[in-house]
């Protein structure tokens, strides 16, 4: 057997502590070989579902887990698989979302690489128990260890019988296809993936109606990523009992956390739900310098300053906080890091990966963009701190998809607890941080370099 | 009987009335039409005697549309779905006959597309047909041409359209997603990382110390086309970080002196399997 680090992509660096659920086989044993993944106790939750539980039973075995969706929304995932399942149509599919929306997020990637067959159980056992008779795995294509190894555990899965047509020499048959699509932040949100899936540019459509409703091609369809999906398929394996022996009563369970930015080590851990911040920056290592901040949740989470780690890693006290999950990213920021100029890189890079479909986003990120810019080089209006409040209030409002609503996040919330820094730099053109260069090495929003738009945003129009 | 001159008088009696008549021009802007209160104009296309529409979608309006607010959707006369959005992103505005169109200067670009770049046009029917042509597989059958060719060429789009019978439209918007390259970068590719988490890591001194280096700024190349330069934030490298990626093989945790190495080993093996 290869060295766990063979295993795994270098970029996937599990850390030594943590709890190991979902990352019990991941870097421990082959991840092409069926037979191991069986000794461990593969395919015996989807076992259970068909043989024992049936859909309903499976249903409420999720509901008693209290699963919460892992994408970022903590939507009860058993309400998703009701409402698949009471929609009306012959057509019903599962997605399991590996697009990768978020890059500094890499716990879908560790699980598709390290353990395939986890998350291809708990797609299988989401389309048994929600009726849906068609799966796809939607992998971001740049992921190409991970898309060659679920292609194999989707091949050896059919040749089992595990998938495909009767599984199990039951009347339930189930296709799954892997497919590879573009990654981009916008990818992951589920209703433009379905767009993406279906050839189309990979921009959100207006909900209702969801997905679980008119979702690909027009069929009920239920998207989840593969974290969830890979709780699935634990719970199932292990019950929901055991399941909710770790994490907090209103989410069960454990996290897969991506820690990077300033800490000793940057790597993968999974932790308990409900872990302290400051406990997960301990896994990798503890910051390096003293730390001021962390941004939880990735380019829509939000800043917590270094009084605010002992804050519990679920959902409804960072949304207090105005962070939120995402897709599991935790960046730590030390003393030596300007707050105006990574609020404003986070917002600049929700500005460019914007799909362009919605104006409050499209020219709303921008407008934010400039009025940062504005203050970093000391050369503010005097409304701007006002309007950096206002429009991120009327983009929230006025929001066609999550990323939208979340991309001023980073701002709002550095803005709240470092206000000083963004005077500073209004005032007096000066970093706190002694970070920011008088003269900046590169732009960071790309000039738009043409004709067309004339001069770059942020200075009149000829 | 008819008098001579009469019809004159009578044409002549219609100026005079209308001369002294309350005028029903506007001088808009000047002038503003009073409407009612809740009134909300609806702009439509304009149909031929057919029913058809006379937009061809060929997108010039949003193209000159100064403060981007033209954003366009619908079905084209062959009942193809259309998508429009941000200029920045689609670089068919970009296109100089696009440029021409709109009455601008055509930008210089170095490396602009060209209509007589050799595409192996067989071949990209081929790997059309080996995907089932299905409109599903475009970014798989892109990945392949990207892979052969380095970006996409814009011959193999088109290629690619009149295979599935996609609207050309729809493949360019869905190859300017994520990823794919619509021009040839020139000579060997360097990508530093510029996202979250190689930013702290590093990544911005990297950057400028791999700028300092070459003598060029992100998006440009060395002088002898050696070389280009790129930022990306979709590296995704994690424990890397900061990463550097050359053409496509990314290096990390990699120090400025590291990353100066790593180019210059690059550019010789290059000038090697040229020479």
């Amino acid at each position: 057997m290869a060295e766990p680090t063979a295993i795994l992509s270098p970029q996937i660096r599990l850390l030594p502590g943590g709890e190991r659920r979902l990352l019990a086989g991941v870097g421990t044993r082959d991840p092409e070989s069926l037979p191991a993944a069986r000794r461990a106790g593969a395919y015996k939750g989807l076992t259970r579902a068909i043989n024992r539980l049936g859909p309903d039973g499976t249903i409420a075995e999720i509901e008693g887990a209290r699963l919460r969706g892992r994408g970022g929304g903590g939507f009860p995932t058993a309400v998703k698989w009701h409402d698949l399942r009471a929609a009306p149509g012959e057509r019903k599919i599962v997605v399991a979302n590996l697009m990768g929306a978020d890059v500094t997020a890499l716990g879908d990637r560790a699980l598709a690489e390290g353990d395939p067959h986890l998350v291809l159980e708990g797609l299988l056992v989401a389309a048994f128990a929600a009726g849906a008779s068609e799966a796809i795995l939607a992998v971001r294509r740049d992921w190409t260890v991970a898309i060659a190894r679920l292609r194999a555990a989707v091949a050896d899965a059919e040749k089992a019988r595990f998938a495909g047509y009767l599984v199990m020499g039951t009347d339930v048959s189930v296709s799954v296809s892997v497919w590879e699509g573009s990654g981009a932040l916008v990818a992951g949100e589920e209703t433009a993936l379905l767009a993406a899936l279906a050839g189309d540019r990979g921009m959100p459509v207006i909900r209702p109606p969801y997905p679980t409703e008119r979702g690909l091609n027009g069929a009920p369809t239920l998207v989840h990523n593969a974290e969830t999906l890979a709780h699935v398929a634990w719970i199932l394996r292990h019950t929901a009992t055991e399941f909710r022996k770790l994490g907090t009563p209103v989410t069960p369970g454990t996290r897969l956390v991506s820690i990077s930015g300033h800490v000793a080590t940057p790597g993968l851990a999974e932790v308990a739900m409900g872990t302290p911040i400051a406990a997960i920056i301990g896994l990798a290592g503890g910051g390096s310098g003293t730390t001021k901040a962390a941004f939880v949740g990735g380019p829509g989470g939000g800043a917590l300053s270094a009084a605010e780690l002992s804050t519990p890693y679920d959902y409804e006290p960072l949304h207090a906080a105005g962070a939120g999950l995402g897709m599991g990213a935790l960046l730590v920021a030390n003393t030596e890091t300007c707050m105006v100029d990574t609020a404003r890189f986070l917002l600049d890079y929700s500005a460019r990966e914007a799909c362009g479909k919605a104006v409050p986003c499209r020219i709303g990120t921008r407008r934010l963009v400039e009025a940062l810019d504005r203050i970093l080089a000391a050369t503010p209006r005097p409304d701007d701190l006002v309007l950096l409040r206002a429009l991120s209030r009327k983009m929230a409002d006025t929001a066609l998809c999550k990323l939208e609503a979340r991309a001023p996040a980073p701002m709002l919330t550095t803005l709240d607890r470092f206000d000083d820094e963004y005077r500073a730099h209004a005032e007096r053109g000066e970093c706190l941080a002694g970070a920011c260069r008088t003269e900046r090495v590169a732009p960071l929003l790309a000039p738009l370099a043409d004709g067309l738009a004339g001069a770059p945003l942020g200075s009149a129009r000829p | 009987m008819r008098i001579p001159g009469s019809g004159i008088a009578k044409g002549l009696a219609v100026t005079w009335r209308a001369l002294f008549s309350p005028k029903e021009t506007l001088q808009y802007p000047d002038e503003r039409p009073q409407m009612a209160e809740r009134w909300r104009g609806r702009l439509d296309l304009i149909y031929d005697p057919f029913g058809e529409h006379k937009c061809e979608v060929c997108f010039q309006c949003a193209q000159v549309c100064p403060v981007e607010a033209i954003d366009m959707s619908g079905f084209d006369s062959q009942g193809n779905r259309i998508r429009y959005g941000l200029p920045e992103i689609y670089d068919e505005r970009k296109d100089p006959n696009a440029f021409r169109r709109a009455g601008l200067a055509a930008r210089p670009m170095r490396n602009a597309a060209r209509w007589d770049e050799a595409v192996d046009e067989p071949w990209v029917r081929g790997v059309v047909d080996g995907f089932g042509g299905r409109a599903e597989a475009l970014v798989a059958i892109f990945g392949a041409v990207q892979e052969r060719y380095g970006y996409l060429p814009e011959r193999a789009l088109r290629v690619i359209s009149d295979r599935m019978v996609i609207h050309w439209a729809q493949v360019f918007g869905a190859a300017g997603l994520g990823g794919f390259r619509l021009l040839p970068a020139e000579g060997h590719l360097v990508t530093v990382c510029t996202c979250a988490a190689c930013r702290l890591a590093g990544g911005t001194d990297l950057l400028a110390a791999v700028s300092a280096d070459l003598g060029i700024g992100p998006g440009e190349a060395t002088p002898d086309g050696a070389l280009s330069l790129e930022t990306s934030e979709e590296v995704g490298a994690g424990a890397m970080a900061p990463a550097l990626r050359i053409d496509t093989l990314v290096y990390g945790p990699v120090t400025a002196e590291q990353a100066r190495h790593l180019i210059d080993q690059r550019r010789r093996a290059g000038a090697r399997a040229r020479g």
